[in-house]
């Protein structure tokens, strides 16, 4: 081993005690707050103001926030009716994030686990699924997930955080006005506009796994328009994870032979290109997008073998309109927005590797699928807040979503008894799109919804909010899901919160038409899942430097989405069905510390106790702890420690070779970063993993039972500002 | 090899004992000192006797900057009235306002509220680039080490506010964008 986590600790203590000496005798200005009041007008004009205003993430880590995820209304953290977290683009170049599931990970009880796929999992309060529906993501706003498996599209892996200018997160159910899937919770990224930017950024990050990087930014105002625009390209080879064995080392036992492709490591490579305008015009405001991916790698492999064919190609496009008029009339203050998106994906996966021999028949070049998707989503909704009644703030709106997906075209050489005989095992890929024989239909889903809010300051330290959203589905029916809050401030410094909300999981198309699979079937019955939450939480300032909250939550989820063994024809088959129930309880508690001018310490623990039909789901942490430490080492130099510590359970089921490890994952990353005032370079380096630990996530029992993570990489960042 | 959590405890003690005295003055410190200082130098119209009993008025639109800087001026008065803070107001409740501070976030509907504030006494104030041009009376901005002050003085005789001659030699003066 290179390092010895005592020698680091050892190193840093001593680097520290030295450089901190340094940076004392280096501050020049030494002013208390007195010395500044008493000053006259025109000497303050006068004050150098230096240090860490270059970079404030020490005060800014204590100040109140503000969110509009919660209620559709800027307001602040403490008094919004939902449990909130905020990450600023000042937090994610404070942490030096490279990407959203980085800076997600500093959410208190918030993990991002991974699929076989190595796609994100954002684990929130134990509930967890492969395809993450639970979890809405939203950009702008706006629902960023597909119809096949309501995630984030099979190419998707994670999002570069330059053009993000903040992060918001409900913790628990926002059902009654996000809709569909805000079910755990829900994730919204907001990109950055012209005053953002203001200005021109160029940069470029070079990174191990052969990662590199390069981006544009730009915001400005010209006229009467406020024009942002932003570049990223990013292309990596990715972690190697290597696995002993995979799915195709149990059949190669069972059917006798030697195909499997392990031991060997799975295919994380992926090229991307993300650009994006913004252009603000009065109240007028339009976004456009582009997503392109290439070369995406299939991770583990679909089917839980390593596939070294297997990859995807996707095109996104994304078209917002919206108008915002904060007076339309006295009192009224009302929005309008459409919204496009044209999403292309081409994906092949190899299920079983070259040599294969099934009991069925052969495949000398592997069981090889391709599939090819165009999905286009439009909505169109219109809300407003209404102030006319006194104490009363009311919030209304309607919208119509039109989900089509159009395209489906399924390919294969998958021993499918088609007219007597099998597709060419060695020859062409058959063309089976819009036969029986396809996976699923192409589809059309139409969803209609309209909610309204009303909260009632009933006196000065009382907000009382109620609310309530309809949706009504063209495939699976209406469902209604109210949410009720009481804010009570306490005291100035101390706000007590009681929240219920429920919120459902709308069928993904797998989830009701998946077909002539093997292994898993549709059902076109399936109702939405259904959450119910209870919560308290608790916001306190204990003082100037020191905020703390916590929250207790017991939630309930029946009709839960499961997979159920049956006989169909004869033959067992897995079958989607409103299948069972998970309760949950627990606590998350977050200290935001600002210890001195130079420094702040952000720290979270989260505990969450959950129970599927009976039994431990595993897939989850029951304890996770999060801190993180920023520090200005001297002026001009910004040291950034983050370490997370999760606990791991044993989860039910056989396993392929070892069982998976029950010891706690830590993770410990470290930024250093080089920013001076009035300076236009900012260059960082960070190293992940410092402690090169063997980090896995719970893969599926019976395939790959965990899924290892990256080992200790670095990256080196330059970035360069001018107006 | 095992990670030891009493290590890092151990790296944050030390550094803290060593940290305390570490002292730098911040920008916000510096623009909140410029506020409440250049609130002195400016008169209200009319203001009736009951007014004066009330306390001094500041609210804020949008996401407050000054954090922990604003806490300072709490305890102090002004023209013998003490201070009272109405953060994250809506349009419809400024009437009361003696100052409005206008965040950064409210940045694309600015025309919207200047439009509206027109019918009031309330000496307007950011600290955004920009601002003054669009019609906000005084500008906290950051250039080099410095804060400057931009005032946009038709804004401000526009609604009968009158500053101290002292103020007006010390700002910036800023037309109003067209």
């Amino acid at each position: 081993m290179l390092f010895q986590s005592t020698q680091i600790l050892l190193f840093i203590a001593f680097c520290f005690v030295n450089t901190s000496a340094n940076a004392v005798e280096t501050i020049e200005e030494n002013i208390d707050t007195d010395t500044l009041f008493s000053m006259s007008l025109g000497d303050l004009l006068n004050v150098d103001i230096s240090l860490d205003s270059t970079f404030d993430i020490f005060d800014s880590l204590l100040n109140a926030k503000t969110v509009s995820v919660a209620s559709g209304k800027s307001q602040e953290i403490a008094r919004a009716p939902a449990v909130t977290s905020i990450i600023t683009a000042q937090d994610i170049e404070a942490m030096g994030a490279t990407t959203l599931n980085e800076a997600l990970e500093s959410v208190p009880g918030l993990h991002v686990a991974k699929n076989v796929k190595y796609q994100p999992v954002y684990v929130l309060r134990g509930i967890y699924n492969a395809d993450n529906a639970e979890t809405l993501v939203l950009i702008n706003g706006e629902p960023f997930k597909n119809l096949q498996n309501a995630n984030r599209g099979a190419a998707w892996r994670d999002m570069p955080v330059q053009n993000i200018a903040r992060v918001e997160v409900i913790r628990g159910p926002g059902s009654a006005l996000h809709g569909a899937d805000a079910f755990a919770g829900t994730i919204n990224i907001i990109t950055k506009t012209a005053k953002d930017i203001a200005g021109t950024e160029v940069g470029a990050r070079l990174g191990s796994f052969d990662t590199y990087e390069a981006w544009l930014l730009h915001g400005g105002r010209y006229q009467d328009f406020n024009i942002a625009t932003s570049l990223i390209y990013k292309t990596t080879q990715g972690s190697d994870p290597f696995v002993a064995e995979d799915a195709q080392s149990l059949l190669d036992v069972g059917w006798g032979g030697n195909s499997s492709l392990a031991p060997g490591s799975g295919y994380l490579q992926e090229n991307s290109i993300n650009a994006s305008l913004d252009v603000g015009y009065k109240n007028w405001h339009v976004r456009t997008g582009i997503l392109h991916q290439d070369d995406v790698g299939n991770g583990l492999g679909v089917s839980s073998a390593l596939d070294n064919w297997g990859k995807a190609e996707r095109n996104r496009f994304n078209l917002d309109l919206s108008y915002h008029n904060p007076i339309f009339t006295p009192d009224w203050d009302v929005s309008t927005q459409i919204n496009y998106v044209y999403d292309q994906t081409a994906a092949r996966s190899m299920a079983l590797p070259p040599g294969v021999a099934t009991p069925v028949r052969a495949y000398p070049k592997g069981m090889r699928t391709e599939l090819d998707s165009v999905e286009e989503h439009l909505h169109l909704g219109m809300s407003g807040f209404y102030v006319g009644f006194k104490q009363h703030v009311l919030h209304l709106g309607t919208g119509y979503r039109y989900q089509d997906l159009r395209h489906l075209e399924y390919r294969t050489n998958r021993s499918i008894f088609i007219n007597g005989s099998f597709p060419s095992a060695t020859g062409p890929l058959t063309n089976i799109s819009d036969t029986i024989y396809s996976i699923y239909p192409e589809a059309l889903r139409k969803n209609w919804y309209v909610f309204l809010e009303d909260t009632w300051h009933f006196s000065s330290n009382w907000d009382l909010s109620l609310g309530v959203r309809h949706d009504d589905y063209s495939d699976f029916g209406a469902t209604t899901n109210p949410r009720a809050s009481l804010v009570w401030q306490i005291q100035p410094a101390l706000t007590a919160k009681l929240l219920y909300g429920t919120a459902f999981r709308a069928p993904s198309y797998t989830d009701l038409y998946l077909q002539n699979n093997g292994l898993l079937k549709g059902n076109i019955d399936l109702s939405p899942e259904q959450l119910s939450n209870w919560e308290l939480a608790f916001d306190w300032r204990i003082s100037k430097k020191l905020h703390a909250n916590l929250n207790l939550f017991s939630y309930h989820i029946k009709d839960k989405l499961l997979p159920v063994s049956k006989l169909s024809s004869g033959r067992p088959l897995q079958i989607m069905e409103n299948a069972g129930y998970q309760d949950g309880s627990g606590v998350e508690f977050e200290l935001r510390w600002k210890l001195n001018q130079r420094a702040s310490l952000l720290f979270n623990y989260a505990y969450v106790n959950t129970e599927v039909n009976h039994s431990d789901p595993g897939y989850y942490s029951k304890h996770q702890l999060y801190v993180r430490h920023d520090w200005l080492l001297t002026p001009g130099w910004y040291l950034d420690n983050r370490i997370s510590w999760r606990s791991r359970q044993d989860y039910e089921g056989s396993y392929v070779g070892s069982s998976p490890s029950t010891s706690p994952q830590t993770q410990w990353d470290m930024t250093l970063r080089y920013k001076k005032h009035q300076q236009p370079w900012n260059i960082s380096i960070g190293i992940r993993n410092l402690l090169n630990k063997d980090n896995m996530e719970p893969g599926r029992a019976t395939l790959i039972s965990e899924y290892p993570q990256a080992e200790r990489n670095a990256f080196i960042e330059f970035r360069y500002f001018f107006e | 090899m095992k990670f030891n959590l009493k290590n890092y405890i151990l790296y944050v003690l030390l550094f803290l004992v060593v940290n305390q005295n570490a002292y730098a003055v911040s920008e916000q410190q510096v623009k909140v000192a410029v506020l409440y200082n250049l609130l002195r130098m400016v008169e209200w119209p009319d203001e009736t006797i009951q007014q004066k009993d009330q306390p001094f008025t500041l609210c804020f639109m949008g996401e407050e900057p000054f954090g922990d800087a604003l806490h300072v001026i709490q305890k102090k008065r002004i023209q013998q009235r003490n201070f009272h803070f109405l953060k994250n107001i809506a349009l419809g409740q400024i009437e009361n306002c003696k100052v409005l501070f206008i965040a950064n976030s409210e940045e694309q509907r600015l025309e919207s509220i200047m439009t509206e504030l027109q019918k009031y006494p309330i000496l307007t104030v950011a600290d955004t680039q920009g601002f003054a041009q669009r019609g906000v009376m005084i500008n906290l901005i950051r250039e080099k080490t410095k804060v400057v002050l931009e005032l946009n003085e038709k804004s401000t005789l526009a609604v009968g506010l009158s500053l101290n001659p002292v103020l007006l030699r010390l700002v910036r003066v800023i037309d109003t964008n067209e």
